[in-house]
């Protein structure tokens, strides 16, 4: 059988040593300390995992993330880093587009388990794209809809006259309305605040990514905690993470980018395993009252929605 | 000058007096003046033309004889010799001899009778009749009015020009003959008459009578002279009558006149002078009460009122001034409330400020030692991370071991055990040459062996980091101490070393230097910040670039630590402001710009020097001196 393969980077030596031990038995493993090197490589061969060390002296890891999904669209990207500090999350979201970031010193079991699901994930949409073809050709959305979940009017007022005739921006000021907003509307890209109602939605957003994947999260707030912003990644897959005040400009951008990559998601369903996030992890976490009941509605929800489906 | 409006006004008073009075008193005196001098005069025309009566056919015969003799006798004088003679003064033309036998001669004897009578007759006329209507007649006789002082005939003084212009001859005189105390008037005297009463040439050459317009005051008298021309049968004019009036007493009493008036203006003046004095005063008071009052005020009593009560524009000013002193009042109270205020304010502003601003640099030095630990935190967790999995890693290959013991010894039972079967052997043997074959494929040995190493490698990092983290905080030692500044660098540089070891190659250029006594916790976190500072501006312009660290021991009281980078460098319009607390020129959010203000502090804490010199595109070099 054919072992999924993983490459290592980091500049310390003894970590790609150590991990390329640990797993040397589990995947086809590579080591290696420079970064421009492992570009090379990843340009000769294809692999599915890179897990990468986020300072390192010839390019940052999320640097690197992005070069490799641009030479690979199908190799899926992890960031191991040492110190989380917040412009380096905040990159790893909006350049990297990461999979997952880790923290060093690692914990064995995740990294096995991370990493398990990971090399799953490429291997099927490695078989999705050796048999062409199969591309569904799914019906445009008419007029994307956009979901801005605030409680600040203003910021529903900016973003609406901002995308005023391109899109349909709908204003969800609480949990309730963005529950009608998901039965009533396909909800193609969510831009939101991580307070909602005095409670952060972390958990919301990470339910609302597991159940469909197919919607994407603008994260606009002004909060900067780095942990928060690494659950982001990990438990809710955001694509991007914006601060607050609105910059039009950037906000442009990263509403074009994500409503091309739900296009994408789409016309190949594929895709959004990449984006798939940790499982019932939300469950661990002691969830605000209010939160937890929306949980479960949204839960009932989406298996209504896949009943109905199948 | 500056005259008080009280003596302005009084001036005023007094110069338009004077000039009310001096005119009055002028054209009065004029005008009598001129009243005496016409009725003197019209008496004398009188007399005059009653006099040429005297001088009949006969005596006007002798006049052209003896005009004809003294024409033909007279002495030939210079031009020079008439122009030399002065006013009021004779020359005589003819030799005292000739002019003796004329006035023994019958026909000057004669006119001189006539002229004596003339004279007498004005003084014979009035003396015995004293006018009745001039009651204040001097009592001194020689100040009577109409007394005529002399009587003299003069003839044209003919020279080759023609007629003289201002000069005449004597031919006959009442008094010619030497008086006690006059000379008298010889015939043939050159007269010269004085110029502001002429009329005895002006009589013979206009052949009319002529009053002198002026009183003649000469070293004997003072006199009013007619001229009365004396004209032969065909009219021509052949002589001049001259008659002096006595005028003395008339003189006199006009002269008095004049005093008196001088004297009445005087009066005038010094009585002005004394009344407008008071009048000025009275006129400005309202003002120098008001002047007192403003002064009062300016002195600062702003309870000051003036009360004039005259009922005038003063009295509106007064209350004008009042008012305006009533509002300065207020206002000045209100200032007064409202800078106690706005001093209130600003104090608590600058308590908050100051409380603000030891907020920010704490704050500024929690970011520091933040951004320290977050360094701090990378180089310990990349060691705790391989440290971790390799310890994990080496428990299970010590199971895996463990099973070969467990393998090995189950193969030694079955061999040892006499009733195992060859198959048993077999089994036990395959199973224990199988571990050791995966354990050989796996290279488990040297691999367990490297790992095992790479822990003590990151065990000894992670001491190494500890350690100087404890030397760079200097947590356990004085704060004062003699330290090895290159300590503070090495210690600096092991703290940074993460930040830096991507972005720069150190090259320590250290001099031979003497301890030097300083805070070393204090000293390691300006070298840090400087180098962190360095890391930033190579960081932005190239991959990798170069800090030199240079130290010297400039004197014996002095060293010299020397930071330079090869980074983007410094405008020279921010380098004036780099020591200024909260001057940075990185985005919001990213340093409160208190880094170099916090170093610059440290630096003269310890009586030192920081400076910073830098070229756009070439870098940056920060020289620090401390003393030893």
């Amino acid at each position: 059988m054919n072992k999924p393969k993983v490459l290592f980077i980091d500049d310390e030596e003894r970590i790609v040593r150590s991990l390329t031990m640990q797993f040397r038995t589990s995947y086809k493993v590579k080591g290696l300390t420079d970064p421009a090197e492992a570009l090379n490589l990843i340009r000769n061969d294809h692999y599915h995992v890179v897990v990468s060390d986020q300072r390192m002296p010839e390019m940052q890891g999320t640097e690197l993330l992005k070069q490799v999904r641009e030479i690979s669209p199908l190799t899926i990207g992890i960031l191991l880093t040492g110190y989380a500090d917040l412009p380096a999350v905040i990159g790893a979201i909006n350049d990297g587009e990461i999979f997952r970031y880790l923290t060093k010193p690692w914990n064995t079991e995740e990294i096995t388990q991370v990493l398990g699901k990971a090399t799953d994930i490429a291997i099927q949409m490695e078989q999705f794209s050796t048999v062409e073809g199969t591309k569904p050709t799914a019906a445009k959305p008419t007029g994307p809809h956009i979901m801005v979940m605030d409680g600040d009017p203003a910021v529903h007022e900016a973003i609406a006259s901002q995308f005023e005739g391109k899109y349909i921006v709908h204003w969800a000021p609480n949990l309730d309305t963005v529950f009608e907003l998901l039965t009533t509307h396909d909800i193609a890209l969510a831009i939101t605040d991580l307070m909602l109602e005095e409670e952060e939605i972390t958990p919301v957003l990470g339910t609302l990514k597991q159940h469909n994947p197919n919607i994407l999260t603008i994260v606009l707030t002004t909060v900067k905690d780095s942990k928060i912003v690494i659950n982001l990644i990990n438990q809710a897959q955001v694509f991007r993470y914006l601060p607050k005040p609105i910059r039009p400009n950037l906000l442009n951008k990263s509403v074009s980018a994500a409503l091309e990559r739900y296009t994408q998601l789409c016309d190949t369903p594929i895709l959004t395993k990449r984006h798939s996030v940790e499982e019932g992890s939300t469950h661990k976490k002691v969830t605000p009252k209010k939160t937890s009941g929306f949980l479960q509605r949204l839960k009932a929800r989406f298996a209504n929605a896949k009943a109905a489906t199948t | 000058m500056r005259l008080s409006f009280k003596y302005k006004l009084s001036l005023v008073f007094v110069l338009v007096t004077l000039l009310v009075a001096g005119t009055g008193v002028y054209l009065l005196y004029a005008q009598t003046y001129e009243l005496v001098l016409t009725q003197l005069g019209n008496r004398l025309r009188d007399i005059g033309s009653t006099g040429t009566l005297v001088f009949g056919p006969k005596e006007r015969t002798q006049i052209v004889n003896l005009t004809k003799q003294i024409q033909q006798d007279a002495l030939v004088l210079t031009e020079a010799a008439l122009a030399a003679i002065p006013e009021g003064e004779t020359l005589s033309s003819l030799a005292p001899k000739v002019a003796a036998r004329y006035m023994a001669g019958a026909d000057f004897q004669n006119l001189v009778q006539k002229l004596r009578s003339i004279k007498r007759a004005t003084r014979s006329k009035i003396r015995p009749f004293p006018q009745d209507h001039l009651p204040q007649v001097p009592k001194d006789i020689n100040a009577d009015p109409f007394r005529i002082l002399y009587t003299y005939l003069v003839i044209p003084l003919i020279t080759p020009t023609g007629p003289h212009q201002s000069l005449s001859i004597f031919l006959a005189d009442s008094d010619y003959e030497k008086q006690p105390d006059e000379e008298g008037n010889p015939i043939g005297g050159i007269y010269r008459e004085v110029k502001t009463g002429a009329v005895l040439v002006p009589a013979l050459q206009t052949g009319h009578t002529k009053i002198a317009h002026t009183f003649i005051t000469d070293k004997w008298a003072t006199v009013l002279t007619a001229g009365v021309p004396i004209q032969d049968a065909d009219g021509k004019t052949i002589a001049v009558l001259g008659i002096d009036l006595d005028v003395l007493s008339e003189a006199n009493r006009l002269r008095r006149l004049k005093w008196l008036a001088f004297g009445i203006v005087s009066g005038i003046s010094i009585l002005a002078l004394i009344l407008s004095y008071f009048a000025a005063q009275r006129l400005s008071w309202p003002i120098q009460s008001l002047k007192q009052g403003a002064e009062r005020v300016r002195a600062g009593d702003l309870n000051t009122q003036v009360v004039l009560q005259t009922g005038d524009e003063f009295d509106v000013l007064a209350q004008t001034f009042n008012a305006m002193v009533r509002q300065i009042q207020e206002h000045t109270e209100n200032l007064e409330q409202k800078v106690a205020d706005r001093t209130q304010e600003l104090s608590q502003a600058l308590h908050k400020l100051k409380a603000s601003q030891t907020q920010l640099v704490q704050s500024e030095k929690m970011a520091m030692l933040g951004q320290m630990v977050a360094g701090l935190a990378h180089e310990i967790n990349t060691p705790l991370g391989y440290m971790k999995n390799n310890i994990i890693m080496t428990r299970s290959i010590i199971e895996q071991f463990d099973q070969l013991t467990v393998a090995s010894s189950k193969l030694e039972q079955v061999f040892k055990q006499e009733t195992a079967s060859v198959e048993q052997q077999n089994d036990a043997l395959n199973n224990l040459s199988c571990m050791t074959a995966e354990i050989i494929e796996q290279e488990l040995p040297d691999a367990t062996a490297q790992l095992l190493e790479d822990i003590l490698y990151g065990i000894t990092q992670v001491s190494e980091l500890v350690l100087s983290l404890r030397t760079f905080a200097q947590l356990d030692q004085a704060l004062i101490q003699a330290v090895d500044v290159h300590d503070c660098i090495d210690s600096a540089l092991r703290i940074g070393h993460h930040r830096l070891k991507h972005v720069v190659e150190v090259r320590k250029n250290y001099g031979d230097l003497p301890t030097i006594e300083c805070s070393p916790a204090r000293i390691n976190q300006v070298i840090l910040n400087l180098l962190h500072n360095a890391a930033d501006a190579i960081s932005t312009v190239r991959e990798k670039g170069e800090i030199v660290i240079t130290t010297t021991n400039v004197d014996a009281d002095t060293i010299q630590i020397k930071i330079q980078d090869n980074g983007k460098g410094i405008d020279t319009k921010h380098l004036d402001k780099i020591f200024e607390p909260f001057y940075t020129t990185k985005p919001a959010g990213e340093g409160a710009g208190l880094g170099l203000a916090i170093c610059s502090q440290i630096i003269e804490q310890h009586k030192g020097n920081i400076q910073v010199e830098s070229t756009i595109g070439w870098g940056t070099t920060v020289t620090i001196t401390l003393p030893t």
